[in-house]
């Protein structure tokens, strides 16, 4: 009886073990995208497609189908864009993949937007009303331009940061909302970025997800563009 | 006696640990910065002025949800007014081309929703044109690492030693 106990309890264990590993594994996700762009002046944006994101190998393509159809490839510190399977331009960019909110997302390291996976510190948490809000420790070279990075959690979800430059000036504001929620995945159906410039002037930038498949297996090519094609 | 021994390894092991890590988690933790504390009201913004502001953009978006594949070429020749006042490039990541400087010297889509705080720090100090102070502190960081890895090996390596002891 005694063995039999200890049999399932030791099952239970194991079980138990492998379903937390596998609510975990997370490794790619597929989106539909919208970004809307509203500038303090000229005129305005609006981008609508499909992203794909693998965390392995780290290559984000956003699969466009409006303003016309083309893609746009981010793979290690380059980034392609393509129509009719054509570059038609190529930068360098700093090596970026790993800090996007898909990455983050499929990390589950949301909660603070990579700040504390980077060995970031916080100087202060404070409570507000439904918010936890963390103060954060700006690396020496910067300081000069953002004096404050908060970040504001709330029900132990990413809600909102701050950022603040000389005498801290609000610089930019990004919040993360309409949560969607998929097994142990949790990501934000939208995200709302605001920019002041130096009057004080809001510039307005809308992301917004849904149709989120994860782990999806049957379609590799989505993932993962050939660029010698 | 070999148990205590044991026990005296394993307590030096975890102060080593602790010193290390103590060490390592000072790097950022010594950048300490001015305190300060926002309101509530900081980490909100007007709900209504964002749907006032985004409105022509939420239209043209229900149609081209209405009607999916439509381009912004077919509606410019068919003279839609939904297009009129958008760009006719793709700006997936936020922040469309504008003329002038970008914030903070940061190249424009990387000010876009989908990028973390850390990598927009990254790519300040990638970009900070004192980059000769850029280099310095990676080559720190790179004897930083090195030494790490090093007191990570021998403090592991004692660590199998007295495991070997005790058994």
């Amino acid at each position: 009886m005694r063995n039999t106990l200890h049999l399932i309890l030791l099952f239970s264990v194991v079980l138990g073990f492998n379903l937390n590993s596998a609510a975990q594994d997370y490794f790619r996700m597929s989106a539909d995208f919208t970004t809307k762009v509203k500038p303090v002046e000229g005129k305005m944006n609006l981008t609508k497609g499909k992203i794909y994101y693998d965390k392995y190998s780290q290559e984000l393509i956003y699969d466009i189908s409006f303003p016309s159809k083309e893609k746009w490839i981010v793979q290690d510190s380059k980034i392609y864009k393509i129509t009719n399977d054509s570059v038609y331009f190529t930068e360098e960019i700093p090596s970026m993949n790993e800090f996007t909110v898909f990455h983050l997302a499929l990390n589950s390291n949301l909660t603070y937007f990579g700040l504390d996976e980077a060995k970031f510190s916080i100087s202060n948490i404070d409570k507000k009303g439904d918010l936890v809000i963390s103060y954060w420790n700006i690396p020496p070279h910067i300081q000069k331009v953002i004096s404050t990075i908060a970040i504001a959690k709330k029900n132990n979800q990413l809600h909102s940061i701050v950022i603040t430059g000389e005498n801290n000036k609000i610089l930019n504001k990004q919040f993360f909302k309409d949560y969607i929620q998929i097994g142990g995945f949790e990501f934000p159906g939208s995200i709302v970025q605001i920019f002041y410039d130096e009057n004080n002037n809001e510039e307005y930038q809308v992301m917004e997800f849904k149709n989120i498949e994860l782990n999806d297996i049957d379609n590799e090519e989505n993932y993962h563009y050939q660029l010698d094609n | 006696m070999t148990m205590k021994k044991f026990i005296l390894k394993s307590v030096s092991l975890i102060l080593a640990i602790s010193l290390l890590s103590a060490q390592n988690f000072s790097i950022m933790a010594s950048t300490t910065t001015a305190a300060v504390e926002f309101e509530e009201s900081v980490f909100s913004y007007d709900d209504d002025l964002l749907l006032a502001e985004l409105s022509e953009l939420d239209e043209l978006d229900a149609y081209i949800e209405a009607n999916e594949g439509t381009t912004f070429d077919e509606l410019t020749n068919e003279n839609s007014p939904l297009v009129a006042n958008i760009e006719s490039t793709a700006s997936p990541m936020g922040m469309a081309d504008q003329s002038g400087e970008p914030p903070l010297g940061i190249p424009s889509f990387l000010w876009g929703c989908v990028f973390g705080v850390v990598g927009l720090v990254i790519v300040y100090i990638m970009t900070d044109s004192d980059m000769d102070q850029t280099k310095k502190a990676m080559w720190g960081c790179v004897a930083s690492t090195a030494v790490s890895v090093v007191l990570y090996m021998v403090v592991w390596g004692a660590w199998a030693s007295a495991v070997d002891a005790a058994y």
